[in-house]
């Protein structure tokens, strides 16, 4: 009994000894890990969308001042289009949108300037996008991986992020050709590399300061800085595209789709077509 | 009398309002923004639908004949935030007045109907509802 006491004592004295020696080397690791630690996480979470104007939105243009410096071939292609020349800087002939004539993705970045919010969702080595526009998700690996090699291209991209200060600066490549750069009908090509700095100005504010680097379709990098506001009441909705598209189809092929449904379906009665894009000039 | 349709007024106050052009699924050069008309008639179908919500409205016209129009509105999704639309908004039978800007005359109807890009809507309850923009 008296030799187990002694050992308590002694054991108890070893331990204190230790965490005596230790913890002065230890404290000053932690209390610096501490507000580091703070620092690197700033919460962009919740669901973000730009603020209307008078007129309606933002303009859907990534260039709303100046037309960004093209390469030929583009400064044709928005000539075709018209680039930014419609109402509130969209294309002139959204005819040739691939997103309403062809139910392409917008795709990235196009997402990031258009009037559909998104929510922000942040976990441990990953950020996640959720854009209510054709339901598409970003991925942006924060855990220090790079872009991997010979991606193939893709209407999201390849995302990678880290944190500087309160910014999230995120890196985007592999984006397919076949979409527009904005809604402006500005293209790219998929060399397009994008750099976004992310930011929380205040509370309700967001603001991403984009930079496009595309030498096969612009002639130098250029920017643009958009914001969107904190839309704390709103949850994301479903959002497909062509429904119009995919009611007709689904009624001409009603017979061979729904041969035993029960009760009568609400398909439309009439069907409103695009017009012929093959031959639009 | 109930099911009295009244003819579609035509009225231009040439450069009097603002255009905000949001949508333009068939081209913003389809729309005479310097027009306005009304059209008031029986809702005939409504599609909830992306990327614009389809509502087609019997209207009768000067010479009494009835004419189906097709009117499209903001994507579902900014309709509902905007004004509190839902799929079950307009059901066929109900009474409308939409009030917005005519198709310019040298562009081809669509599927044999005529269209009006709305702004305001008269809607079955009698409230006035304004469409463009959808204020969000």
């Amino acid at each position: 009994m008296k030799k187990l006491a002694l050992g308590t004592v002694l054991g108890t004295a070893v331990v204190l000894a230790l965490s005596l020696g230790t913890l002065p080397r230890l404290a000053p690791e932690l209390r610096a890990a501490r507000p580091q630690a703070a620092a690197a996480t700033p919460d962009l979470t919740g669901i973000w969308s730009p603020p209307r104007t008078p007129k309606g939105f933002l303009p859907y243009n990534f260039s709303p001042e100046a037309p960004p410096p093209m390469q030929p071939w583009a400064a044709k292609r928005c000539e075709l289009v018209g680039c930014g020349t419609g109402p509130l800087g969209r294309a002139n002939d959204d005819n040739m949108d691939p997103y309403l004539t062809s139910c392409a993705p917008y795709g990235l970045p196009r997402l990031m300037n258009h009037v559909g919010p998104f929510e922000i969702l942040q976990s441990k080595g990953r950020v996640l996008v959720l854009f209510e526009t054709g339901n598409s998700v970003e991925q942006i690996w924060t855990d220090g991986r790079g872009h991997p090699e010979d991606l193939d291209p893709s209407w999201m991209g390849h995302s990678i992020g880290h944190w500087e200060g309160a910014t999230l600066v995120v890196d985007i490549v592999g984006l397919t050709d076949k979409s527009w750069l904005d809604t402006a009908g500005h293209p790219h090509s998929d060399a397009l590399h994008v750099v976004e700095r992310i930011h929380r100005v205040d509370h309700d504010t967001l603001e991403n300061t984009l930079t496009f680097e595309d030498p096969k379709t612009y002639t130098r990098t250029w920017s643009s800085t958009i914001v969107y506001k904190l839309r704390p009441d709103w949850s994301l909705k479903e959002d497909i595209a062509c429904e119009d598209k995919i009611l007709i189809d689904l009624k001409a092929k009603k017979e061979k789709v729904y041969p035993y449904q029960p009760y009568p379906m609400n398909f439309p009665t009439e069907t409103i077509p695009l017009p012929d894009v093959a031959n639009a000039k | 009398m109930k099911h009295k349709i009244f003819a579609i007024v035509l009225m231009v106050f040439a450069g009097c309002f603002i255009s905000t052009g949001v949508f333009a699924h068939h081209g913003a050069s389809r729309w005479d923004t310097d027009a306005w008309g009304t059209i008031s008639g029986t809702v005939k179908h409504f599609d909830w639908q992306n990327p614009h919500p389809l509502l087609l409205v019997d209207v009768k016209n000067d010479k009494g004949d009835v004419e189906t129009w097709a009117v499209e509105f903001h994507p579902p999704n900014v309709m509902s935030r905007g004004v509190g639309w839902n799929h079950s908004t307009f059901k066929p039978g109900d009474q409308v007045t939409i009030y917005g800007h005519p198709e310019k005359k040298s562009v081809p109807i669509v599927n044999g109907m005529k269209s009006l890009r709305p702004v305001k809507v008269t809607m079955p309850g009698g409230q006035v509802v304004t469409v463009d923009p959808p204020g969000y």
